[in-house]
């Protein structure tokens, strides 16, 4: 049986009552969209169509805590919000929601009873499912997820953190998970979405997140992608800006070392539409890829409105034999007069088996613009090098200063105080600087 | 102030001033493309037997082959069976001098600005006219002979020198390399064909000017150069075409070898129909370029002038294989009205130390869109590679579209790859500084868009600059206010 008929088998079983005619809609687009193989443009450099397992399970599998998930949850700074998922099932009893005025926060099942009007008016609505596969297959097969919905002039000054664990048993397992998060007019947020395989086998999940931010409201979201070895993971992120909105993404890839013989491969889509004039987007991310990772980050920034103003920043650290992805899209509509918009692309390659393939790009139908992009692909600068050693320091550790300062610009862009010193902590741990 | 002077008097006079028809008498093949058509070709051309099974093998991998649609150009479907695949002059004979020419294709050069003459006096251009597929002349012949230079069209070569011609086409892009270079491969009329042997500098630059002449005629120019080890030489290449109504197809393709040492230098201003105001009829130019650094210490530099056709649709690309081998490409490619450009680069870095260059600079305008897409490969092999590439757009009017779609892939750890792009309108600051100083609106952006492609037409011979300048003025007039 091939994949394509061993999912269609599947959803005749998905039994959900909630938004059955959206589900269908996707599943219809799903079936004729396929799974894209390295033929298609936008997969050109990820051929993910040979990698995924043709028994794929897409059903979800509840599981037991195990100590991986114990010990990690107890390492986690004191977050006031704390949402535990396991395989893709919530788990109240590890989680910690207090009760915020003006702010929701519960699973996606829940809300789809709870909050039915504001789910069904959002849901989907930013996935284009005729054209993206992924989004489309996660939108007929979703389970659950986390809903987050911020009501007008509410600051949250405390991070949400979403923690997806995977401990599943079952190497078939395909977890589909989704997140929505609606933040009303002048409120303000800031998220956090952990992705770990708490599990010794390889996993494969696929992760949707609908953004709306309405009129000067402000998101701040960071997707912690930390141990991708041994995980197919593919994340998609739609997100929405209204008139003077502020929307800012930063998405850090870690590949910790393989245990296993199976893929890592991390595909990141972001995309940020800014309808509203005036508004801005951040979209920023910084990864390191070991051994046989490949991570993949397509970016699209999509100025339909006059008066925005967006930036992006993308950093890489590739060793072993591993592979980076960039491709990052800006489009100018016509109507989107006096955009600004920018885009920067570096990459360091540390090994000879390395590589990159970046493709940043640019569509332009509007005149009074200014936009520019810059990629670049390189060593760290010789003369910084020898500054360094000049004053008695190591070659290796002039290097790892040189690195942490190159990828710590990006961190330096998260808004959320505890998020950006966890990722401060776990970057020098990384390179192994201590200062 | 003369120069301008003369720009605004062509500006003034508005259409499309290369728009007209020479009649000559002209011997056609029929309609439509099937195997006899190019039995019919090879035929005409007197080839050998070796060529005529070269041609099949193309037409054979071109009938397997699909049309290639991930171009950011739109356009009809192109009915290949409508298109007449071969037009040669009747009357020929042969000629010795310049006034043998037929008066009325001197005349043609004459309207088009080329005094045969004073370019053969003052500039010492060796030209090589291609009218409608056939070499109708080529001078300066015997004092490039005396160095060695073989300087002839293709067809002449394949008779003259059939071990040079099996040696090399082909061999940088093969017959089924892609679609068009398929469809050329099977039918090329006529073409040029140089060869400089070892240690020879060509003493002038060399050129043709190619010509889209009887209705319903696709042009499928073939050209191959190679130099030889230490040698160099520069070949410039011009285009202008009659007004017509339907649209035409150009598939030429263009093949360059470098040996050891030896550099080329080639340089193109295409100025054909670009369709009128309501984007009707035009050229469709869809060209496979490609270079081949084979050996070490070699260079290959493209330039390129794009002002003309509806669509233009080509990548002058190097392949940098020899150790310290050098790529460039500069180009500016204007759009304006409906036209329609995807054009850019590939610089492939196969050896070590190799470098490449790339300057582009697109301006659009009306409701034209123009795209800049390029490709760097830094294979595993080519340590200490490196390329800087810079993309710059500029847009005039707010119908028009300007795009980005540069590839870089990147292999190899020592190499280092640079990528800047920048997409802007005209600086409100910059034209109110020049009105202050009396200058008009129009001047104004002649003088700045002169200067943002400056670092280009710098490239370009001394000749071609100018026209190249005047091109430019020309192309973009009516947009501007």
């Amino acid at each position: 049986m091939s994949l394509a008929e061993n999912i269609s088998k599947q959803f005749a079983e998905v039994s959900n009552s909630n938004v059955v005619e959206l589900r269908k809609n996707a599943f219809t687009a799903f079936e004729k969209l396929g799974i894209p193989s390295s033929r298609h443009e936008e997969w050109k450099y990820t051929n993910i169509k040979t990698k995924l397992n043709e028994q794929l399970s897409l059903t979800p599998v509840d599981s037991q805590v195990n100590a991986a998930v114990k010990n990690y949850i107890a390492s986690l700074p004191p977050y006031s919000f704390r949402i535990i998922f396991l395989n893709g099932v919530f788990h109240p009893e590890l989680s910690i929601v207090p009760d915020t005025k003006g702010l929701t926060v519960c699973s996606l099942r829940e809300a789809f009873g709870s909050h039915t009007t504001l789910v069904e008016k959002h849901f989907g609505k930013l996935i284009n499912y005729n054209e993206e596969h992924f989004a489309a297959l996660n939108t007929a097969f979703v389970n659950d997820g986390v809903f987050i919905h911020v009501q007008k002039n509410v600051t949250v000054n405390e991070p949400i953190y979403v923690q997806y664990f995977f401990t599943a048993s079952d190497i078939n397992a395909f977890t589909q998970t989704r997140s929505l998060a609606i933040v009303e007019e002048g409120a303000s947020i800031q998220i956090a979405e952990d992705f770990r395989n708490a599990s010794n086998i390889n996993v494969q999940y696929n992760h949707v997140s609908e953004v709306f931010v309405g009129k000067n409201a402000s998101i701040d979201i960071v997707k912690l992608q930390l141990e991708v070895s041994n995980a197919i993971g593919i994340h998609t992120l739609e997100s929405q800006v209204e008139r003077d909105g502020k929307f800012s993404a930063a998405t850090v890839t870690f590949s910790s070392p393989n245990t296993g013989t199976g893929s890592a491969i991390i595909r990141n889509n972001v995309t940020a539409r800014l309808i509203g004039e005036n508004s801005h987007a951040d979209l920023n991310g910084l990864y390191f890829g070991k051994e046989n990772a490949h991570i993949d980050n397509h970016i699209l920034v999509d100025h339909v409105a006059p008066n925005c103003t967006s930036n992006q920043l993308y950093k890489g650290v590739l060793s072993g034999d591993s592979t980076g992805v960039f491709n990052g899209k800006i489009f100018v509509k016509p109507d989107a007069q006096k955009t600004n918009a920018f885009q920067s692309s570096k990459a360091l390659l540390l090994s000879n088996d390395a590589s990159i393939n970046s493709k940043p790009q640019l569509e332009i139908f509007a005149d009074d613009v200014k936009c520019s992009h810059g990629a670049a692909v390189g060593q760290l600068d010789e003369n910084a090098l020898f500054y360094l050693r000049a004053r008695g320091i190591t070659k290796e550790e002039a290097t790892q200063i040189l690195t942490y300062a190159f990828a710590h610009e990006v961190i330096d862009h998260i808004h959320s105080k505890p998020i950006r010193q966890f990722l401060c902590d776990k970057l020098k741990d990384e390179l192994k600087v201590n200062f | 102030m003369a120069e301008n002077d003369k720009i605004i008097d062509e500006v003034v006079a508005n259409d499309y001033k290369y728009g007209f028809t020479t009649n000559i008498e002209q011997e056609f093949a029929a309609v439509g493309l099937s195997e006899d058509t190019v039995r019919f070709i090879s035929a005409k051309k007197e080839e050998p037997e070796w060529m005529l099974e070269w041609r099949l093998k193309a037409y054979k991998a071109w009938l397997k082959m699909e049309q290639p649609k991930w171009q950011n150009v739109h356009f009809p479907e192109i009915d290949f069976q409508s298109i007449i695949y071969y037009a040669a002059q009747k009357k020929k004979k042969v000629i010795n001098s310049l006034d043998d020419v037929d008066p009325e294709i001197r005349n043609t050069y004459d309207k088009l600005g080329i005094p045969i003459q004073e370019q053969k006096l003052l500039a010492g251009v060796a030209v090589d006219y291609v009218m409608d597929s056939e070499s109708v002349i080529t001078t300066f012949r015997e004092s490039l002979k005396e160095k060695g230079i073989i300087f002839c069209s293709i067809s002449e070569a394949i008779r003259v020198q059939p071990e040079l011609v099996k040696k090399y086409l082909g061999s940088v892009v093969p017959q089924r390399d892609n679609y068009y270079a398929a469809l050329n491969s099977a039918v090329f009329s006529d073409g040029s064909f140089v060869y400089i042997p070892k240690g020879v500098r060509c003493p002038m630059e060399l050129s043709t000017y190619f010509r889209i002449n009887a209705e319903n005629t696709g042009q499928f120019e073939r050209t191959l150069i190679i130099a030889d080890e230490g040698s160099y030489v520069s070949y410039l290449e011009g285009c202008t075409a009659p007004m017509r109504d339907e649209n035409q197809l150009h598939a030429a393709v263009v093949e360059l070898v470098t040996h050891d040492n030896a550099e080329i230098k080639y340089s193109t201003v295409q100025n054909w129909y670009p369709g009128d105001k309501e984007g009707k009829g035009g050229i469709y130019n869809f060209v496979t370029k490609r270079g081949i650094c084979q050996g070490k210490n070699s260079k290959i530099s493209w330039t390129q002038v794009e002002t003309g056709s509806a669509i233009t649709w080509k990548y002058p690309s190097c392949i940098l294989k020899g150790d310290n081998s050098i790529g460039e490409f500069y180009s500016v490619a204007v759009t304006n009205n409906y036209q329609q450009a995807d054009t850019g680069t590939k610089m492939i870095h196969i050896g070590k130390n190799t470098k490449s260059r790339i300057v582009s600079k697109g301006i659009s305008a009306g409701k034209s869109q123009n795209s800049y897409r390029g490709q760097v490969q830094v294979h595993r092999t080519a340590d200490n590679a490196y390329n800087s590439s810079q993309c710059d757009s500029l847009l005039i009017g707010d119908k028009c579209g300007a795009h980005t779609f540069p590839y870089l892939e990147i292999k190899n750890s020592t190499g280092k790859v640079e990528h800047e792009a920048t997409t802007s309108k005209i600086g409100e600051d910059l034209l109110f500084y020049c009105n202050q100083r009396g200058l008009t609106n129009e001047e104004a952006v002649s003088m700045i868009i002169n200067g943002y492609c400056k670092e280009v037409f710098k490239q370009l011979p001394m000749e071609f600059m100018v026209e190249a300048q005047k091109l430019l003025s020309i192309s973009l007039e009516g947009s501007v206010g």
